[in-house]
């Protein structure tokens, strides 16, 4: 019995035994001040088994009894072990982590979000606070001069304008060289952005490389710009109202430019000394006209306001999170008719239906109107409006404005032309996006993500019929616009572990792009009452058009990434992409890259190297292609026309069945370290080589077309891309961060088409030369001879065939624009860009500074063709450096004798644009601390001022040297904000 | 429960599937545009021809009036440019370093004639291959072929004006025309053919659009080609060829046909030049209002509608408005004394050129657009050529040429002449041309054949007009040996295609 009775405990012990190698452990993750994390990954540290935290933060764990540690790790906050506790509880308090860039989380490609410091490719991350809070509805202006490499230029000083944006320099001739945008998986327009409120992004990530872009495979070889948008998080519910009030006005360089006119004494006076005029006729003129107007202050308005307000919510509860958003923009430009208006809801959502399915959806919309000046380039109603002479005057003899008519001049007032001559454009944005993801079991995920951008645009305009350059005889005209792009993309993912060491994860996946724009319009012209001002109103000339266009990407794509021991890391990525646009046998391409990873730190002979603190060394090579160019070019195509009101047809496009990919081969090398704690380097160097070139390919008028869309030609980029940032001081109650960012290209074009040495562009003075980089080829001036005032140039190199060589070796007075031109030397596109600045605060004082610069920029400065040419100008103003002019031999003079053109088309035209521009100035007080204490309503709260383009430095003598172009007339220069707002969370 | 969950996942794995291969169908990116057809579907009937054909004189509105007149007009004697000219049309008025090989006034034509002879050629090579059924769709196909040659023959005859020497028999065979383009073929890359070649082609293709076009009868204000353009085009490429008897029999055709009565009164003078009054005018290109406009010689007015006041570009000299004797009906009608304003100088009795004030029933809006049915064969004109001719034949041809000659006097209001031979007479019929046709884009071209150089003459006031220099504008000499009568070719089409040899003195 006895032994009986042994033998069942034992058995129960035994049983018992078994039974208790398991325990069950509970705990709660929290963070730094208590508020529980949930979604945090908990797991037995070397052992199978893990959760992830609920909504409260709490979790539920059975481990087997063996093990004594817990890993705890969660998005944004450092990972930690913690110990079991005896009563078979642990609770873990995380430390968020650092704003350290190298522990963020990007979205490269498709599927999982992976840690930055894990990803091979080259990518930079902004992030939220340095795009927000800005005087200016685009978010890129922001980015300028804080990536390395990425070159963001504002051409124009009208609100509603989308900057030009360029990654590594121009990676094609004829193509596109804009990125590829990507908002939460979707890819979107460049035109898009200035709809899109920049409060709702979390961040935005530049894709440099290939091993990071080349799974975009399709559209990435410029690089890719990935925008994320802000979500909420759970048990962490805040509303934030931000409200900001500023004035635009117009700043130096472009005042220097427009108060270098001449006034009333100084031209009349130059025309008699010119003999343009005699005196009598000048006594004449000035007896009827005598005023001293500086037209610009009537084409430019000063002090204009700007304002935005943005409220947004965001939070979550259970398994479901959100971020819901609304806000209002209102800018005006400095000239008339130029004015942007936006309002932008948003609503992210996203949900853990069960463990083993979520789902999101993102809904993004906006209206938005705007309005631009339409007298640009070669209009005297605003682009050169400095021509208007000076003696007239906006205003009668008891000061009260002309109303439509300036006498004498015979020009209308621009407040009149903007009065009666109406356009506005209307803007419905729709970008809508969603996802549902499973995962069947541990580390597998299948995802399916659709989403659509969506534009209405309506463009109105009339001509009252009150206008007195068409009294009684009203124009209106409506044209709508839609334009649907649809992307569905599917991916399957799984990530596993093959002895601990090999961590894998494998992706596939398939995309479907598809994108419609359509338009229509109607007129009618003949109202007669400014009241009455719709289409049906109009008597006569009803008029109606419509457009239709479309294009579709199909796509399959896989990557494989992998590494040893968080030390050694292979990415590798291919991508087949198809094309409405190519002939049907050339429409596919297949892109692939490869990328390599060295975390040198994670060696154990760096690990007690102190002074480092993290060491990668990185290199990535692959290929991306190019489509940027129109629909339907690969088709001869007839197309229509009228004759005594019939249809007719004529060859609308010579077509190209040959039309295929752009292709380009990326190479990157880079290096990221930190040290001592406080030093930041990221530098790497990149080569780009772009094949089979999408260019319109010149062909003789003989042949019946101007040019063709053919595939020819290359061109390589390569350069160096560094960012340097250090932290002086890095305290609780005060820092100081300094940072530069530096990005220089070598252009290089190494083939042509037709066997072709060397191309000059006609009428832009740009060139593609082999072995050179796009440059200037103008005539180039040589001086003015002291001895007869003649204008003189440099001859070209005798021998044709070497226009690219300039010698400078003889002279002539007689210009030819077109036979004198050469190579300048000069290089069209700017080869350093980049910024600095600096962000420092004690307590509850911050002060940040951000410059932008562009060096070696040059432009035609076409506007000088005007405003320095008083003989072709004849009874125009001009500005005041045309007074120095050739009057007697022995002058050394700027322009030649009287009589004599004094500008052309050449070389002095070729402005150094090169710019140091302070493009964010933010002083801001921070009194959440000291005044919240006292309540409990508000938690945070921020007053700042803000400044935008206050301070320009360059030799460039045109309006603005930011214009991204190689030939500027009459520009809208950029203009200069200064804005103060309150941030408040509650 | 397990169990569930797996027939669960298998459900949503077929789901994710269906959605793939939703994604994937090749035939969305079998795309076409919506608003041309493939060339290859587009030579199928009569119907695609007579399409086509409708093509060819939309081209052909697009290629006449406008630059393809202004650029020689300004060029030549007749103008000054005014100080709010702002240097519209500056560079041809000024010659030399100004006018340049790569200057849009002259390779816009040049593009201009080319694209339009692409249409042309593809037609001549796609009629070929359209199969007719009926007698009708037979003489259809024959007429619109008929069409295509005779604007093939107008466009070259107008490229081999401008980019060519004047013809002259001793060295047309040596001396270098435009290249000839018979095909559309976009990798060709042409060289010149001789001005003997490219006439010959002109000739040719005259003879072949006759022979379509010989049941097409000739109507006033014909907006379709028929048998009379065919001839009157004849008559103007053989005066240009210096083919006398060849010229004086083609434009006698069209004048004993008596079909297009000169007109003799100032309200029918008036009415062709205002309200496009088409007694006389052999073919003009139809214009429709809004829907369908022609290129504009909108450089002589610049009416400004809301101070009621005129600011033109180019103003005629004294010398040209003098040409016009007191009585001659054109002297009220192709001039007209306007109030001007000039730089904020009023001038209240300005003459202006009032060829092209615009049709009233074109008009869009309040006021002018300047918009015209381009008249680009007129009666007057086979008069002057039959006069000319006959002249120059000599002879007792020169008592038929002052006959035909005073018809056109007479009928313009001026008195008859008689007795004149020899240099005196051909002085009378080349001032008669340039009174008559003057601002229609020959008076250039005119003085090239004759070999003349000018001096252009006496402005009607010094203040209105641009001075400087005075050798560049209105005191401006060209010798007629000057390279740039004739054009340069364009510098973009040297540049590409390296078969073509420039003009000497571009």
């Amino acid at each position: 019995m006895r032994k009986l009775v042994v033998m069942i405990l034992c058995a129960t012990l035994a049983f018992t035994q078994s039974f208790a190698q398991n325990r069950t452990v509970t705990g709660k993750v929290t963070d730094e001040k208590g508020a529980a994390i949930a979604g945090a990954s908990v797991v037995a540290k070397s052992s199978k088994g893990g959760t992830t935290t609920a909504a409260d933060g709490t979790f539920k764990l059975t481990v087997p009894n063996t093990v004594k540690v817990l890993t705890v790790s969660s998005l944004n906050f450092v990972q930690k072990d913690i110990t079991i506790a005896a009563n078979n509880t642990a609770n873990a308090s995380l430390t968020a982590s650092a704003a350290d860039a190298l522990d963020e989380v990007v979205v490269v490609g498709y599927g999982a979000a992976k840690k930055k410091s894990d990803v091979t490719g080259s990518v930079v991350t902004v992030n939220a606070e340095k795009l927000q809070n800005k005087p200016t509805a685009n978010m890129f202006d922001a980015l300028q001069g804080k990536v390395p490499g990425l070159q963001v230029y504002n051409s124009s000083g009208e609100p509603s304008a989308t900057p030009s944006v360029r990654l590594n320099g121009v990676g094609s001739l004829g193509a596109s060289s804009t990125p590829l945008y990507v908002m939460d998986g979707i890819p979107i327009d460049a035109g898009t952005i200035v709809s899109l409120n920049p409060e709702d992004f979390e961040s935005v990530t530049v894709l440099k490389d290939a091993s990071s872009t080349s799974i975009y495979g399709s559209r990435a070889a410029n690089g890719v710009i990935y925008i994320t948008s802000k979500k909420g998080k759970v048990n962490s519910s805040k509303i934030t109202v931000q409200t900001q009030y500023g004035v635009s006005n117009l700043v130096k360089p472009t005042l220097d430019l427009f108060n270098n006119f001449m006034n009333t004494k100084q031209l009349t006076d130059f025309w008699v000394a010119t003999r343009h005029q005699t005196p009598a006729q000048v006594a004449s003129l000035l007896a009827t006209y005598n005023a001293d107007t500086k037209w610009y202050q009537q084409y430019y308005k000063e002090n204009i306001p700007t304002q935005q307000i943005d409220l947004n919510i965001s939070g979550g509860g259970g398994k479901t999170t959100y971020y819901i958003s609304g806000s209002a923009f209102k800018q005006e430009g400095l000239t008339y008719r130029s004015d942007f208006e936006r309002y932008t809801m948003r609503a992210n959502l996203n949900t853990t239906v069960n463990n083993w399915f979520k789902l999101g959806v993102n809904l993004s919309g906006g209206y938005d109107e705007r309005q631009t000046n339409p007298y640009g380039s070669n209009s005297t109603n605003r682009g050169l409006s400095l021509l208007r002479q000076p003696f007239y005057s906006a205003y009668d003899a008891n000061g009260v404005k002309y109303p439509d008519i300036i006498p004498g001049g015979n020009f209308y007032n621009p407040n009149y032309l903007a009065d009666k001559l109406l356009s506005v454009g209307s803007n419905v944005q729709f970008n809508p996006s969603g996802f549902i993801q499973l995962n069947p079991f541990a580390g597998f995920t299948l995802k399916s993500q659709a989403g659509m951008e969506f534009y209405d645009y309506r463009g109105s305009s009339k001509t009252l019929p009150s206008f007195v350059g068409s009294l009684n005889n009203g124009n209106v005209s409506e044209s709508f616009s839609r334009g649907t792009t649809k992307t569905i993309t599917n991916t399957a993912e799984y990530a596993f572990k093959f002895k601990e060491r090999n961590s894998f994860t494998l992706l596939a996946g398939q995309e479907f792009i598809s994108n419609n724009s359509n338009g229509f319009s109607g007129s009618s012209t003949g109202q007669t009452d400014d009241r009455l001002v719709l289409i049906s109103a109009g008597p006569t000339g009803f008029q109606a058009g419509s457009s239709m266009d479309e294009y579709a990407f199909a796509s399959y794509f896989g990557r494989l990434n992998y590494n040893l021991d968080s030390k050694y890391f292979i990415d590798l990525s291919i991508r087949n992409d198809q094309s409405s646009r190519f002939g049907r046998a050339l429409r596919g391409a297949t892109f692939y890259s490869a990328g390599l990873m060295w975390k040198a730190k994670n060696e154990k002979f760096l690990q007690n190297v102190n002074w480092i603190n993290s060491l990668v060394v990185k290199g990535s090579i692959g290929t991306s292609g190019n489509s940027s160019i129109g629909n339907y070019q690969s088709l001869a195509t007839v197309g229509t026309n009228l004759y005594s009101s019939s249809p007719g047809w004529g060859v609308s496009s010579a077509g190209n069945p040959e039309l295929s990919w752009e292709t380009q081969r990326q190479i990157n090398i880079g290096t990221q370290a930190t040290l001592f704690n406080k030093l930041n380097l990221d530098i790497e160097y990149f080569d780009r080589v772009t094949s089979s070139m999408l260019i319109s390919v010149p062909f003789p008028y003989t042949s019946g077309f101007s040019s063709v869309t053919s595939n020819v030609g290359s061109l390589k980029n390569s350069g160096f891309n560094a960012n340097i940032n250090y932290d002086f001081i890095k305290k609780r109650t005060s820092f100081l961060n300094v940072y530069v960012n530096v990005g220089y290209v070598e252009q290089k074009i190494t083939e042509l088409f037709q066997g072709k040495q060397y191309w000059i562009i006609p009428n832009t003075g740009v060139c593609w030369a082999v072995g050179q980089p796009v440059s200037y080829f103008y005539p180039i001036w040589a001086g003015v001879n002291p001895a007869n005032g003649d204008a003189t140039w440099y001859r070209p190199n005798t021998d044709p065939n070497k226009i690219v060589e300039t010698t400078k070796d003889a002279t002539t007075n007689a210009f030819n624009s077109a036979g004198l031109q050469q190579n300048t030397g000069i290089k069209r596109y700017a080869p350093f860009n980049g910024g600095f600045g600096f962000s420092a605060g004690v307590r509850e004082f911050s002060v940040s500074a951000d410059f932008s610069f562009s060096k070696g920029k040059y432009m035609i400065n076409n506007d000088r063709y005007f405003f320095e040419n008083p003989n072709q100008f004849a009874g125009f103003n001009q500005s005041n450096t045309v007074l120095n002019y050739w009057k007697q031999p022995g002058d050394q003079a700027r322009f030649p004798r009287y009589g004599v053109q004094f500008t052309q088309f050449d070389s002095r035209l070729i402005e150094d644009a090169s710019f140091v521009r302070l493009k964010a100035l933010t002083f801001a007080y921070d009194f959440s601390k000291t005044l919240l204490n006292k309540q409990k309503v508000l938690t945070g709260a921020k007053f700042y001022v803000t400044m935008r383009n206050i301070w320009t430095l360059t030799n460039y003598s045109g309006p603005d040297p930011e214009v991204d172009t190689n030939v500027t007339l009459g520009a809208n220069p950029n203009t200069s904000q200064v804005a103060v707002g309150l941030n408040l969370q509650f | 429960m397990k169990m569930k969950m797996k027939k669960l996942l298998i459900k949503n794995m077929v789901a994710f599937a269906a959605i793939l291969s939703l994604g994937s169908c090749e035939k969305k990116l079998d795309l076409y545009p919506y608003n041309s057809i493939e060339l290859s579907q587009s030579f199928k009937t009569v119907k695609d021809a007579a399409t086509w054909n409708t093509g060819l004189y939309s081209d052909f509105r697009g290629r006449v009036y406008g630059s393809y007149n202004i650029s020689q007009d300004v060029q030549a004697d007749q103008l000054n440019a005014t100080l709010d000219f702002g240097n519209r049309n500056g560079n041809p008025h000024r010659w030399g370093t100004s006018y340049l090989a790569d200057d849009g006034a002259l390779s816009g034509s040049w593009q201009g004639y080319y694209f339009a002879l692409r249409n042309i050629n593809t037609c001549i090579a796609g009629f070929e291959t359209i199969k007719t059924s009926t007698a009708a769709e037979a003489t259809n196909l024959n007429k619109y072929k008929g069409d295509a040659y005779l604007a093939r023959a107008y466009y070259y005859s107008e490229l081999v004006l401008r980019f060519a020497k004047a013809y002259d028999k001793a060295t047309a065979a040596t001396d270098l025309g435009v290249p000839l383009v018979l095909e559309f073929n976009i990798n060709a890359r042409p060289a010149r053919a001789t001005v003997q070649k490219v006439y010959d082609q002109i000739l040719s293709d005259i003879a072949t659009a006759k022979l379509n076009l010989a049941s097409t009868a000739g109507t006033p204000g014909a907006t379709r080609f028929n048998i009379d353009v065919a001839t009157a085009l004849e008559a103007r490429v053989r005066l240009h060829m210096q083919d006398w008897t060849g010229a004086m029999a083609a434009a006698n055709t069209i004048i004993t046909a008596n079909k297009y009565p000169l007109l003799n009164t100032l309200t029918n003078l008036n009415n062709m030049w205002t309200n496009d009054l088409a007694t006389e005018v052999i073919f003009n290109s139809a214009v429709v209002k809004q829907t369908e406009s022609a290129n504009t010689n909108s450089i002589y007015l610049g009416f400004n509608g809301a101070t009621g006041k005129f600011t033109p570009d180019f103003i005629p000299t004294t010398d040209f408005v003098n040409l016009y004797d007191a009585s001659d009906l054109r002297r009220s009608v192709y001039l007209k004394q306007l109030p001007v304003i000039v730089q904020g100088v009023n001038y209240p009795t300005m003459w202006c050129v009032n060829k092209f004030p615009g049709n009233p029933a074109l008009f869009t809006g309040a006021f002018t657009n300047y918009q015209h049915a381009p008249k680009v064969f007129r009666a007057a004109e086979q008069f002057l050529i039959y006069a000319e001719a006959a002249a120059n034949a000599g002879g007792a041809s020169e008592a038929l040429a002052l006959t035909t000659l005073n018809i056109l006097r007479t009928a313009r209001g001026l008195t008859a002449l008689s007795g004149l031979t020899g240099t005196a007479l051909m002085t009378e019929i080349r001032n008669e041309r340039t009174r008559e046709l003057a601002f229609e884009g020959f008076r250039l071209f005119d003085l090239k054949r004759w070999k003349l150089g000018f001096t252009r003459g006496t402005p009607q006031t010094l203040g209105a007009i641009n001075t400087t220099p005075a050798t560049s504008y209105h005191q401006i000499n060209v010798a007629a040996s000057n390279p740039q009568f004739v054009w340069g070719i364009p510098t973009y089409e040297i540049n590409i295609n390296t078969n073509l040899v420039q003009n000497p003195g571009w």
